[in-house]
Formats: structure tokens, sequence, C-alpha cells
């Protein structure tokens, strides 16, 4: 048999995906949001000058109280790296990132990778390891050797950035509850509140769970970080994606 | 056009031709409206030198390798999450055999090289004209015919392969 006519059948059992009406309509929904937060005018530049200017105070004092330079020479407690991760992740969009993102992004516009060769080229661009540095600078403190590059490959870091991004809404670690495990010490799953706010000013909040194993080889560092099955974390994306349905 | 338009009337097929490619229903809704999202964007841009549908095809490829890149994923048709066969007209045999060739197919298509893949996705499931999936790929229409017999060629072989699944049977679908 003709091989073009051998497969038909099969072909045309293959164009019958199935889609919701509600799953259309959802990131019909989603998108109108994120054009909608497009046309109006970005009030995020001002949001990092200020930023930027609060950083700078806050380092200038930091350097002139000894004590305090000090005391953040002591290493940092489990509790206390497991907050600076999560203060880091759920606070957003990290515009830096972002920024980062967009540069590699373009230069694999601009640049057509042919093969795995030429795209290999690419990853040692200055466009790639800024954001590989970037991802170090902010997380590679916490993590013990390895764990991060993993998370950075299966996404499970800046996990809502790239959701956040041109979404209009800012997301922000507003409490943490950190939990150790009775029998397992070395294991916390802290409950995470967050709040995401829109550039109207509305506000909503979600609640999740998370897991961290800190390292048993290198203490004080993480060695495994973790979603909880049901922790919410999907649900997050899906507030982000529906503001306005979950604010109304 | 209005956005609401263009989204009505092409975000299906947007979305089947990416849910094809990462056969995940979340992610696939997600660059679906990654894709409108940038086509709204480049809106101005657009220079009908291909028609609307298929402009949208490469947006959706290109955020789709984008999505790859950042995941560092390669393979399509991936049969790690599951997928909904449904045979319903069917007799429950007929059923059962449909569903099984129906997952010889998919495996057997994602054991193909990545450009043989895209080249059988876009003129044998999207319908895409030579010159349509030329536009998409990037390609000369001679090596969209080249490639496409080719691709047929190799599916055949891999389709009819034997012991080309475990344990000489059909993968099943979880």
């Amino acid at each position: 048999m003709e091989p073009s006519k051998e497969f038909d059948e099969l072909f045309e059992e293959m164009k019958d995906v199935k889609r919701s009406e509600e799953a259309r309509r959802n990131t019909w929904l989603a998108l109108k949001t994120r054009l909608e937060a497009k046309r109006k005018p970005n009030i995020i530049p001002a949001f990092i000058s200020l930023a930027i200017v609060a950083i700078a105070s806050f380092l200038f004092i930091t350097f002139l109280n000894p004590s305090e330079t000090e005391k953040s020479a002591e290493p940092l407690s489990n509790e206390e790296v497991i907050k600076a991760v999560l203060e880091r992740e759920y606070t957003g969009p990290d515009m830096e990132l972002l920024r980062l993102i967009d540069n590699w992004l373009n230069l694999q516009s601009k640049t057509d990778a042919k093969n795995q060769e030429e795209y290999d080229q690419l990853l040692k661009s200055k466009e790639y390891t800024d954001i590989q540095d970037y991802y170090q600078n902010t997380f590679g403190a916490y993590f013990s050797e390895g764990v991060l590059a993993s998370l950075i490959n299966s996404n499970l870091i800046f996990k809502y950035d790239y959701h956040l991004d041109n979404s209009g809404i800012e997301m922000h670690l507003e409490n943490v509850e950190i939990k150790q495990e009775k029998d397992h010490p070395n294991i916390y799953r802290p409950v995470i509140e967050v709040s995401l706010t829109n550039n109207q000013g509305q506000k909503i909040f979600h609640t999740l769970q998370e897991e961290f194993i800190l390292s048993t080889s290198e203490p004080g560092k993480i060695g495994s970080y973790n979603g909880v099955k049901d922790g919410g974390g999907l649900e997050l994306q899906k507030k982000i994606a529906n503001f306005n349905s979950y604010a109304r | 056009m209005e956005m609401e338009q263009l989204y009505r009337e092409h975000s299906d097929r947007v979305y089947n031709y990416i849910y094809l490619l990462v056969r995940h229903r979340e992610f696939a809704e997600d660059l679906t409206q990654e894709t409108f999202y940038k086509a709204y964007k480049g809106l101005n841009t657009f220079n009908k030198q291909a028609s609307t549908a298929t402009w949208l095809l490469k947006i959706a490829r290109n955020v789709t390798y984008d999505y790859f890149r950042r995941k560092r994923v390669i393979q399509f048709f991936s049969f790690e999450k599951e997928h909904d066969l449904e045979t319903n007209a069917l007799s429950p045999e007929s059923r059962v055999e449909q569903k099984e060739q129906l997952a010889r197919m998919y495996d057997s298509l994602s054991k193909l090289k990545k450009d043989y893949q895209e080249v059988l996705l876009l003129r044998k499931i999207q319908e895409c004209s030579i010159q349509e999936t030329a536009y998409v790929l990037g390609w000369t229409e001679a090596k969209v015919k080249m490639k496409m017999t080719r691709a047929l060629e190799a599916l055949k072989k891999e389709f009819h392969r034997e012991g080309g699944h475990a344990n000489g049977t059909i993968k099943r679908i979880r």
C-alpha cells in the first residue's frame, strides 16, 4: 500500500483534538487581560527606579552599620534559607530576568540555528550565559551542588515570572509559615501566602504549600525543592492568568 | 482584524497544532495564548505574504520552539502525559484495535527525525499546502516535497518495524 494512503485514516484521527469550550474561553480571557494591560501605560519602570533607589539606600545604611555587617556573615538557619528562596520566588515579575530572557529569545530569532551544533554555539553566547549567571547569583548560595541546574532545567525556579510578564500583575510574598516535619527534621513544608495586585489596585490572595529538603551532605543548603501535589501552585498560575475572574 | 475575531476563527487550529507538539493540554492553552499575544504585537508588520492561518501557525511553531528550548526538550509527541484517544463510533473490538493503531502511530512519529515529524504534522494533519508548509518551516518547496517523501517512507518503516515496541507489543496509553 502506498504510505501516504496507508496512514490517511490515522492522520484523520489525529486531527480530532478535543478542546473544551471552557479552556477556549479561559485562554481568551487571559489573552484579553494581557492585551488590555499592554494598551495601558506601563508604570513598572517607575517602580523599578524607586526600587533601585530604595535598594541603594538600604545597602548604604547596611554598610555603615558594622553590627549588621557582622550579623550577615553568620550562616543562615534552614528557615532563613527557605524564606530567602521564597521571597525571590514569590516576588515578581523579576524584570531583570525577563529582560535577559528577552535578549536571549531575540538572539534566537535573529540567529537561525539549523542543527544542534549551531544551537550549541548559541548556548555559548553572552545572552545565554547572562541568564545562567543571573540564576546562579540569585539562588546559587541556597542550593547544594547540581540542584539549581536541575531546577532551572525543569522550570521549577522563577516559575511564575513568565506568567506575570506583561500581565500588569505584581506578586508579593505576604506570609510564610515554615513547618518542619517531626519525624524527618530535614524536610520543611512551608505554607506560603502570596498576594496578586493588578495595575488598578485590585488585590487577591492565594495560599499554597511547597516542600524543601535540606541537604544532609551540605548543611544549610537545599538538596531538593518540590511543589507539593495539589499544593496550590497550578491554581496560582490560573489566578494570574484569569485575574479578573478572581478579583470580581 | 479584531483580535477576538482572529482568536475565534483560528484558535482551535493553532491549539491543535501546538497540542500535537507538546501533548499537554494546559501547556498547549498557554502557548496558544502566547501565539495570539505575539500575533497581536506583530499584527502591524504582517505583510500578507501568507494567509492569516499560516502566519499564525508559523508564530505558533516559534513560540513552541521557545518553550522547548526553555525546557531543553527536543522530542515532540511525548507520551509522558495522558492523552485521550476517542474512537467512540467503533465497536469495542475495533476501538481497541484503532487505539492501538493510533498509539503505534504516535509512537512511530515520535521516533522520526524532528523535521520529518514537522513536515508530516503540517502536511497531513494541518492540511497545509506545500507552499504553506514551506512558509511555516522556512524551507523551499522542493525541500518540503523531498522531506515529505522521505518522512512517509521513514514512518512506514518505523510503523511496521518488528520489535520496535516494548516486548513486541504496542506501548499502552496511560
